[in-house]
């Protein structure tokens, strides 16, 4: 017998013994051992992945609540009044230079003042150019000169404030024959529309609500309205007709 | 009788012992396997009771019906900006008819204003009286606005004349508005 076939069959002694002394343990060790792979392999992994989903749950129920309060905010607005409320805020302020607008403005407050418009000037600026922002307030200035009294100037001012489309006196020259004023009619472009179902729509509040009530006991504010009335097409709603979203 | 003899051999012994820990990896095994089962099946419990696809299905009709309300959605928006602008302006605009009358108010009786020239920032005014202790008045009711920091912060006479031919002075001031 060789020296090395001597050490293989010790080995093998050796396995067997430790085989026969150990084997009521393989089963149990196996057994812990799949089930440490099983936990640290698919386990830990799943439950990761079932925290994402959580919270992915969690994120869609967001939305879907934001869907259905906003679906539940426009279904309980009244069209009309909607309408009604867009027609006095565009006129009040217009989506763009309403030449009309201020001209029926300012003789409306100079007939309640009882003063008579002498010549006035537009300031229009370049016609070609569309205003670049639409954050600040572009307007048109405009300076007019009014002949009566004092007090019937002053009350030209107070209808002004009055009057759509909404203006700011920026100088005052005041005689009691006669007036200067410098005006600055505001307009304000469209801003583009940005529907994103994932944002809550914001409803009118109440302090909204009677700034448009407030506005629509304004001096021309019904005759407006008529003339819309006569020709709807002119309604500042029909510019959200061709819209596509 | 003698309780102290020994009846179970050395040998015996050992393999009780070796009973026990064959019992106690057992166990072990056990509880692994049974950990293992009971983490899976409450996983299988909760995967199950995620409702992500018909959160998804419901999002989807929402979007179908919120499809036909665009108009109304783009309306509500326009109304809501344009609000918010008109309020701004009316809170930016300066108050001249404020400040006209809380000047008038300075005026004695017998003093009446000529011209009244207001900007943003200062106003001028001339006022006619034919007696000087009623400019005197006046301007004593502009100092003490000055003084109390309302409406004007300095008072400057820029003219005083006399005009003979109506028997009337005209008293001419400037101030910078607060």
């Amino acid at each position: 017998m060789s020296l090395s076939e001597k050490k293989v069959n010790l080995d093998k002694d050796a396995f067997n013994k430790l085989y026969l002394r150990y084997k009521d343990y393989l089963l149990p060790i196996a057994a812990v051992l799949i089930c440490l792979i099983l936990f640290v392999k698919l386990i830990i992994p799943q439950i990761q992945n079932l925290t994402d989903l959580k919270k992915q749950e969690e994120k869609e129920n967001q939305k879907l609540q934001i869907l259905k309060n906003n679906l539940t905010l426009l279904y309980n607005l009244n069209q009309d009044t909607l309408d009604n409320q867009l027609k006095i805020t565009s006129k009040t302020l217009p989506v763009d230079k309403d030449f009309i607008g201020i001209l029926n403005g300012i003789s409306v407050a100079a007939s309640r003042a009882k003063v008579s418009l002498g010549d006035y000037g537009f300031q229009v600026g370049d016609l070609t150019k569309l205003p670049t922002s639409v954050k600040g307030y572009p307007s048109i200035q405009l300076v007019l000169n009014i002949s009566g009294n004092l007090d019937n100037s002053i009350n030209f001012l107070k209808e002004l404030e009055k009057t759509v489309p909404i203006s700011e006196v920026t100088d005052v020259n005041l005689n009691n024959r006669g007036s200067n004023l410098s005006l600055v009619f505001y307009y304000k472009p469209l801003a583009p529309v940005k529907l994103r179902d994932d944002i809550p729509l914001i409803p009118l509040s109440s302090q909204s609500i009677n700034i448009i009530n407030n506005i629509s006991e304004w001096n021309n504010i019904q005759l407006l309205e008529e003339e819309y009335n006569i020709s709807p097409s002119s309604s500042p709603s029909s510019i959200f007709r061709g819209l596509s979203f | 009788m003698n309780s102290g003899i020994n009846l179970i051999t050395k040998k015996e012994d050992v393999g009780l012992k070796e009973k026990k820990k064959v019992k106690i990896a057992r166990i072990i095994a056990g509880c692994a396997l049974g950990i293992t089962v009971f983490t899976s099946i409450i996983l299988f419990i909760l995967y199950n009771q995620l409702q992500i696809a018909s959160i998804k299905r419901d999002q989807e009709s929402a979007i179908r019906n919120m499809t036909i309300l665009r108009e109304k959605s783009a309306k509500l928006d326009a109304v809501n900006d344009r609000v918010k602008s008109i309020s701004d302006i009316v809170k930016k605009r300066k108050n001249y008819i404020g400040t006209i009358n809380l000047i008038l108010k300075q005026l004695p009786k017998d003093a009446s204003i000529a011209t009244i020239d207001l900007s943003s920032k200062a106003i001028d005014l001339r006022i006619t009286s034919s007696s000087l202790l009623a400019l005197n008045i006046f301007l004593d009711n502009m100092i003490g606005l000055a003084e109390k920091k309302e409406l004007v912060s300095d008072l400057t006479i820029d003219g005083l004349s006399l005009d003979a031919k109506n028997n009337k002075y005209n008293l001419t001031v400037s101030s910078k508005l607060l």
